[in-house]
């Protein structure tokens, strides 16, 4: 038996727009899977459907084998942490994090005790009688997580909790909240825009687009085979290069004999397109020659795009290198591009060749 | 050399340009609220031979009319307000919720709203009359009552009379400041709400009510000065009688100065009135900073 | 379920706004005989428009109509003009005691017309000016300032304050930048308070029963309330009740074209607080 389970669940706005097209996917105990897409792609409409505060058009969504469909958000035992950490601008921080307890006629000494470990736990037992509006945006998502962490829920969910904290401490809290959602053992679905924390934070990843769910997956695979050239640009930085392969003629200096031949047969059936990452490419000797137009340093590496011509056809094409290597804009280098890790796509699809 | 300073306060023209923007409603004030008031605290410590009396208010402190006014006008304000806030919250919490023609429900809600007190106190004293308005008869058919009563030759039902009108002139614009106030509230601290597993009565305690307050005490403090004036309906629907049983202390100041031709009187009376008001909102200020500071959001 | 209770309601509610206009429309519509039964009709039995001929044959409704056009139009122009500068001045220029002169105009508008019309009606008859427009224009005037000014300047406050500094230093004067930039961007909120003032000052009675003391100088609320003193016989119910929804109608279509404006104006203080 799944955690969380949704069957072909179908949620529309209005007549024309499809919010979630037929999503299928299921969560099991104790994993942190991630809901990622752009803006509008349908996930934190997934997720609000997973909750209750929407209803479901068609479809079942059940949790621990129970159809929640006609359950309200209140009946079906779950915690929700708001991207704007929807705290109560009334309450005390502790009166906010008591809540859910009060709400479920908990005593009033558990509640104290288990309000003091939360927040113990989450390193702001200092702040208990603060009012929301007197703390920072970074104590506010924490007392936001200790309402949610206050009771143990059949299911975290987290809508982008992340989003409205400055850089430095976004990237800190990623690893703290990985962690502290694998101490309580929680199953969390985690709602984010941001492709490299999804990947940082979860066992598994469902990418969305469009309100259609695209691939689901564990971080690597997603990573290496995306399904489709929409994961493929949409995961990982700098970008995938992708660039058409429009004959095989004109790839003979990329692909090896071999793989000409089925770039030969993949071309009668479509659009082939190729895609590479920055890393896979280096640019200090190989078959393609190309001038530097730029040099973008990035600590550790640096990020050079190199202007190379296929055929007639002039492409810019991305490579990262370490920031050992000298190279400047005006270069003349030569490419070369790992043939392994190369992904095809036809059509848009994925193809192995 | 002296520095030159940047204070807009010592740039050129900066006082001509403020009394030249400022003045105007200074004037209108001066000559047509503030000259109004004062005059009449001299009008009410004076005789008509201009001489200093106290006279004036020794007359009214020791009658029992304007003791009755007092009662009267703060009953009639306490009772109103009290039914137009709370009706006006249910129906602010109605209006809250989503139905169809939820706009052309809040359009018609501005209807009472925007009705002049005068001609909507004609249309009830219609409506009141005993032999042949509507609503003695609907009472009686509806068996609340025994036979159509008479509602404004009799004291206790005559202010009945302009407490019901009130109540439907008044409903609506506090169903709407209240509604304004409502849908202020952030919609996710509901579903949070909800998620967390909390029931309607409990998001009605602990959220709505507590985030409404200030808006609450908004709409009390409009709606408590403006019944604690009210004149129009109580002139037109029913004179201030029967007998004095709704002359409440506008409509008793007016009398006094118009009827009677008691202008040292009236303006005693005026003066208590201000005095009064004063005072309220005094109160009403020392609550509100109190409520600012305890539930302040922002 | 949750939905039946919903609509019923929405029904009370609609009921409770409607049926004192259900009766009156009813009885300006049914001759005397029928106005007049007892126990009265609640349903329509005859019809006849002889009540809105007759209110405008008996009653000079149109020149009480065309009075109070007059004086609330001219006092609602006044009102926003002066009202605006005073409002620009508090937004933009910012001097000293500007909160306590927004506060002295709220409280001031607290204080009951019943509390100063005396010294007024001395006033306007030593300067003449009883039964001439001027004496309500003035009060009205002054009685429609606090919204407008409270109004405005929390408008004008939410103007950004590079558009007048840039105006300023573009080598505009105060006035200029005032008259050319601020107020033009202040049009929609100047609408809004102009309808409110408008109707405050056309449904105003006390001032314009006591200063209007010549029957064709009437305002409509005074003259629509006083109908009755004419007949002695017998209240001329059904032209009184025509009467009054002839003057509702201009109201009814302002609200019906600007709600959306009346109701953020009337709203503007309390969200705030």
């Amino acid at each position: 038996m799944h955690k969380l389970e949704l069957k072909k669940v179908v949620k529309r706005f209005g007549e024309k727009v499809m919010a979630v097209n037929n999503a299928n996917f299921f969560v099991d105990d104790g994993e942190f899977v991630s809901l990622l897409g752009p803006s509008g792609s349908g996930k934190t409409t997934t997720l609000r459907l997973i909750a209750g505060l929407e209803k479901a058009d068609e479809g079942e969504i059940s949790i621990n084998g129970k159809i929640v469909n006609a359950l309200s958000p209140s009946e079906r035992d779950i915690a929700m942490v708001f991207q704007s950490y929807a705290l109560y601008p009334h309450m005390s921080v502790y009166k906010n994090m008591a809540i859910p307890l009060e709400i479920r006629k908990v005593s009033k000494a558990k509640i104290k005790q288990r309000v003091t470990s939360i927040a113990e736990m989450l390193g702001i037992p200092n702040l208990l009688d603060r009012k929301p509006r007197e703390l920072s945006g970074g104590q506010r998502q924490r007392v936001a997580l200790g309402r949610a962490l206050i009771r143990e829920p059949n299911l975290f969910l987290l809508d982008e909790p992340l989003a409205n904290l400055d850089a430095i401490l976004r990237h800190r809290m990623r690893g703290e909240l990985k962690s502290l959602f694998h101490h309580v053992h929680g199953t969390t679905i985690y709602v984010t825009h941001d492709q490299e924390e999804a990947i940082a934070m979860s066992d598994r990843v469902i990418v969305m687009n469009y309100g259609l769910i695209q691939q689901i997956g564990a971080p690597e695979e997603i990573y290496k085979r995306p399904i489709n050239k929409f994961v493929a640009l949409f995961v990982g930085t700098p970008q995938i290069n992708i660039f058409e392969a429009k004959n095989a003629k004109s790839m003979s200096k990329v692909l090896s004999s071999q793989k000409l031949i089925a770039l030969e047969k993949l071309l009668h059936k479509g659009k082939v397109e190729i895609g590479i990452r920055p890393e896979n490419i280096t640019i200090e000797k190989g078959p393609i020659s190309g001038k530097v137009i730029l040099t973008e340093p990035m600590g550790a590496n640096i990020l050079v795009s190199v202007e190379i011509s296929l055929n007639s056809e002039r492409i810019k094409i991305k490579s990262l290198v370490p920031n050992t290597m000298r190279v400047s804009e005006g270069d003349d280098v030569n490419l070369s591009l790992k043939e392994s890790e190369m992904l095809f796509f036809l059509n848009e699809k994925r193809v192995e060749i | 050399m002296a520095m030159q300073s940047v204070n807009p306060k010592h740039e050129k023209g900066y006082l001509l340009a403020l009394i030249g923007f400022v003045s105007p409603i200074v004037v209108f004030f001066t000559i047509f609220q503030i000259y109004p008031l004062i005059k009449n605290v001299w009008f009410s410590f004076t005789n008509i031979h201009n001489n200093f009396t106290l006279n004036n208010f020794y007359a009214i402190l020791t009658g029992s009319s304007f003791w009755q006014s007092t009662w009267i006008t703060v009953k009639f304000s306490l009772i109103s307000v009290s039914f137009e806030m709370v009706i006006g919250f249910i129906f602010a919490l109605l209006l809250n919720q989503e139905f169809h023609g939820r706009k052309a429900v809040r359009t018609i809600f501005l209807i009472p709203w925007a009705l002049p007190t005068a001609i909507m106190a004609t249309g009830w004293k219609f409506m009141l009359q005993h032999s042949y308005g509507p609503i003695p008869w609907i009472l009686y058919w509806l068996h609340i009552t025994q036979s159509p009563p008479y509602f404004l030759s009799m004291p206790k039902m005559a202010f009945a009379s302009i407490i019901m009108a009130d109540i439907w002139k008044t409903v609506p614009f506090c169903a709407l400041l209240l509604l304004a106030g409502l849908q202020a509230i952030p919609r996710d601290l509901y579903e949070a709400m909800e998620v967390d597993g909390a029931g309607w009565f409990f998001k009605l305690r602990k959220l709505t009510f507590p985030l409404m307050l200030p808006a609450i005490t908004v709409t009390l403090t409009f709606r408590f000065l403006q019944a604690f004036g009210v004149f129009d309906l109580i002139w037109v629907l029913t004179n201030g009688g029967p007998g004095n049983a709704t002359m409440a202390l506008s409509p008793f100041i007016y009398q006094q100065t118009f009827n009677w031709l008691d202008v040292r009187a009236g303006a005693a009376t005026a003066v208590i009135t201000s005095i009064y008001i004063i005072g309220l909102v005094v109160v009403i200020w020392i609550t509100r900073s109190y409520v600012g500071r305890r539930y302040a959001t922002q | 379920m949750k939905k039946f209770f919903l609509y019923v309601g929405v029904i009370l509610m609609i009921f409770f706004c409607l049926f004192p206009i259900y009766f009156l429309l009813l009885n300006s519509f049914e001759p005397t005989s029928v106005s007049y039964s007892s126990p009265p009709i609640l349903y329509p039995v005859a019809f006849t428009f002889s009540n809105y001929i007759g209110v405008f044959k008996d009653i000079s409704l149109g020149s009480y109509i065309v009075n109070s056009l007059i004086v609330s139009l001219s006092a609602t122009a006044i009102a926003l003009l002066i009202g605006s500068m005073a409002a620009f001045a508090i937004a933009k220029i910012k001097f000293k005691g500007s909160s306590t002169l927004l506060n002295l105009l709220l409280i001031l508008g607290f204080f009951p017309a019943a509390t100063m019309i005396f010294p007024l009606y001395e006033m306007f008859a030593k300067f003449h000016l009883l039964n001439n427009y001027l004496s309500l224009i003035l009060p009205y005037t002054t009685m429609s300032i606090p919204l407008t000014v409270w109004v405005l300047s929390t408008y004008f406050g939410q103007i950004p304050g590079e558009l007048y500094e840039a105006a300023r230093v573009d080598g505009m004067s105060r006035f200029q930048a005032f008259y050319k930039i601020i107020l033009p961007l202040g049009i929609p909120a100047a609408s809004t308070v102009a309808i409110l003032d408008f109707i405050a000052c056309w449904n105003e009675f006390i001032l314009a029963l006591t200063f209007m003391t010549k029957e064709n100088m009437r305002t409509i609320t005074v003259g629509i309330s006083m109908i009755s003193g004419r007949f002695s016989y017998q209240y001329p119910w059904g032209e009184i009740i025509a009467g009054a929804l002839i003057v509702t109608v201009p109201l009814v279509v302002i609200i019906f074209v600007a709600q959306e404006k009346i109701i953020s104006g009337l709203t503007a203080g309390a969200v705030k607080g």
